[in-house]
């Protein structure tokens, strides 16, 4: 406990939130490169290689940077230090329209696993790792891939996520079925699996894929309710082709771009 | 009772949390279970044992109390085989087959690691592979490509040199380059090659060969050179540059390094891209390297049956050794000229006297006309 350190924090906004932390002198709270939205003065930015929880020297620092390099995040982390004599506040803003879930990693057992990219700040002492998934099946269907992040410690972190989430304690044995991709973040205790979805009329026609994920409990599980790479895939398909424009269901069809004058 | 680390799921409050909880037998096949939150004798015929964990690499006993299920997750390996072996017997053949799940388990965590190895180590070997074969390949898809792709290249070259009105047509300077070059290759072994020689206006002490044929001279290597038998040297080194079709290999070579280091590495962007130019010129310079020290073998080789001493090539390279500046060696396209005299010595050397009839020319009047160009 005694190297964790405790936050004060606020989440603001519905669907495109930042957080708001609250800093006691000499406090620090570590993001991932780029993720700050403003810091009052008084608090220091620091770049550190490798995220900030290893003791172990420069060895130890470089084998935390190559991990984060293998999950295709920064090589750095962001230290914020309040080193004014009073509170102080920085904030972190979540990079695509979601939400933002604090947790607090001593209530949950110490650790949590989380899919890459998800983590967005933690209060310092926070291990931001990688845990890798032994099981190829999982790795290949599972629409987590290989690599997902080991947060551990004790103290709290915020973890981002598409659309809505959800947060739900799954009891012992309690099985729930997902669409792959919208797994945010679970407990290690959850049973983490996946499911052929049984016939091949719903696995060609069901647009769930081929698989689904199943989470067995005990343990918490957070689901979003919109995976970015969805989200991008539908905005990829809008997206005017060849410089055309799209538009909303106008009777006109292609006429209407000769009647409206304010497109381009 | 020891207690170790594991995760209980309390049902009341319905939070998964780590404790320390220790375990023993409590009799009539029960289990007893101590620690911060938990503190019960199990009956046996309550207690499941199942694989859990987000990896199932981790065991979960549960057990009904009151309509509702607790669980305790042991995490760590160790600690789950102590777990297996202090459990009643009755579970004896769940453990057996937990541990056999775990065994399977590990094999396919070992085939993982297998494929991800052979992933990873496949492009690797394959590039190995080509790299340490490179003579070989290059030597076969050399013999295999039609002569009239050297004459076609040599054309297009010998267009570039004639359109730039640099050629020097007549005079005792082209006189001596194209009757030594015709010396040399009239003692060339049969050959389907259309030599010219050329001499070009131009100060850079150089001298160049295309491919099918053309060897081109810089008048600046004329009047840098003491004697006729310096340029006999340098004429047999160009001349066994076409013989061995070196620009042909070398683009080959160009070619197949940038191509497998696309294919190979899977190099689209950025950095990557630099890198695998960065790495292809050194490699290129490096074979060229390689070149330039067969095309000295070749040509003392030549210059031997041609009857004309190969000390000229020597004290060429010795006089630019000399001159020469600091570029370091792993980054020109020619051997350090003070290392070739020597290797060129020991070839000469290697190879043993042979009779000579010196080059009848006046080489005064060779380079004067040369400085005049």
């Amino acid at each position: 406990m005694a190297q964790m350190h405790e936050v004060d924090y606020r989440i603001h906004g519905d669907d495109m939130q930042y957080v708001e932390i609250e800093l006691d002198p000499d406090e620090a709270a570590v993001a991932e490169a780029g993720g700050m939205m403003f810091m009052e003065d008084g608090i220091q930015m620091e770049t550190i290689f490798g995220d900030g929880s290893q003791k172990a020297g420069f060895l130890g620092a470089l084998v935390g940077a190559g991990k984060r390099l293998l999950t295709g995040e920064s090589l750095f982390m962001t230290v914020f230090t309040n080193r004014a004599a009073a509170k102080r506040t920085v904030a972190f803003g979540a990079p695509y329209p979601g939400k933002i879930i604090p947790v607090h990693l001593g209530e949950i057992g110490g650790e949590l696993i989380a899919q890459k990219d998800s983590f967005l700040a933690a209060a310092r002492g926070v291990s931001i790792g990688i845990a890798f998934q032994k099981r190829l099946g999982v790795g290949f269907f599972g629409g987590e891939g290989f690599i997902m992040q080991r947060l551990q410690g004790d103290g709290l972190a915020f973890v981002h996520a598409g659309g809505t989430l959800l947060e739900r304690a799954l009891a012992p044995g309690e099985l729930l079925r997902v669409d792959t991709g919208t797994i945010v973040a679970f407990q290690p205790t959850v049973d983490y699996d996946i499911e052929y979805v049984g016939r091949i009329k719903s696995a060609l026609f069901g647009g769930e894929g081929l698989f689904f994920a199943t989470l067995h409990g005990p343990g918490k599980v957070w689901l979003q309710s919109l995976p970015l790479s969805r989200l991008a895939g539908r905005i990829y398909a809008a997206a005017p082709q060849r410089g055309g424009g799209r538009e909303e269901g106008s009777i006109l069809g292609g006429l209407g771009g000769l009647l409206d004058g304010d497109n381009d | 009772m020891t207690p170790h680390s594991a995760l209980l799921h309390d049902p009341v409050t319905g939070a998964t949390r780590r404790i320390r909880v220790g375990w023993e037998s409590a009799g009539d096949g029960a289990l007893r279970l101590s620690g911060d939150g938990v503190d019960r004798a199990v009956p046996a015929s309550a207690l499941s044992l199942a694989a859990g964990g987000w990896r199932r690499d981790a065991i979960v006993l549960a057990w009904q109390e009151d309509g509702r299920t607790w669980a305790v997750t042991v995490d760590d390996a160790r600690l789950g085989a102590e777990l297996l072996a202090a459990l009643p017997s009755r579970f004896a053949a769940d453990a057996a087959r937990l541990a056999r799940q775990a065994r399977r388990q590990r094999r396919g965590q070992r085939l993982a690691l297998a494929v991800v190895a052979l992933v990873v180590l496949l492009p690797l070997a394959a590039g190995v592979t080509l790299y340490l074969l490179r003579d070989r390949i290059l030597d076969a898809v050399t013999r295999r490509l039609p002569l009239t792709l050297d004459a076609r290249l040599g054309e297009l070259a010998r267009r570039q040199v004639a359109g730039s009105g640099q050629l020097i047509q007549e005079g005792p300077a082209v006189e001596a380059v194209r009757r030594i070059g015709a010396r040399l290759v009239a003692q060339a072994p049969a050959q389907p090659f259309e030599f010219r020689f050329e001499l070009l206006r131009d100060r850079a002490v150089n001298a160049f060969a295309a491919p099918g044929g053309l060897v081109v001279v810089h008048a600046g290597l004329l009047a840098e050179a003491r004697s006729a038998d310096e340029l006999a040297g340098v004429l047999a080194h160009e001349v066994t540059h076409v013989l061995e079709r070196h620009s042909l290999r070398q683009l080959l070579f160009e070619l197949g390094l940038t191509t497998s280091a696309r294919l190979l590495l899977g190099l689209p962007d950025g950095v990557a891209d630099a890198v695998a130019s960065a790495a292809v010129n050194l490699g290129a310079l490096r074979f060229s390297r390689d070149q330039e020290r067969a095309a000295d073998r070749g040509g003392v080789e030549l210059l031997a049956r041609a009857r004309l001493p190969a000390t000229g090539l020597e004290s060429f390279f010795e006089r630019l050794a000399r001159r020469e500046g600091t570029i370091p060696a792993m980054v020109s396209t020619h051997p350090p000229s003070a290392e070739r005299a020597a290797a060129l010595r020991r070839l000469i050397e290697e190879r043993g006297a042979w009779p000579v009839e010196p080059f009848p020319v006046d080489w005064e009047a060779v380079r004067q006309h040369a400085s005049r160009a």
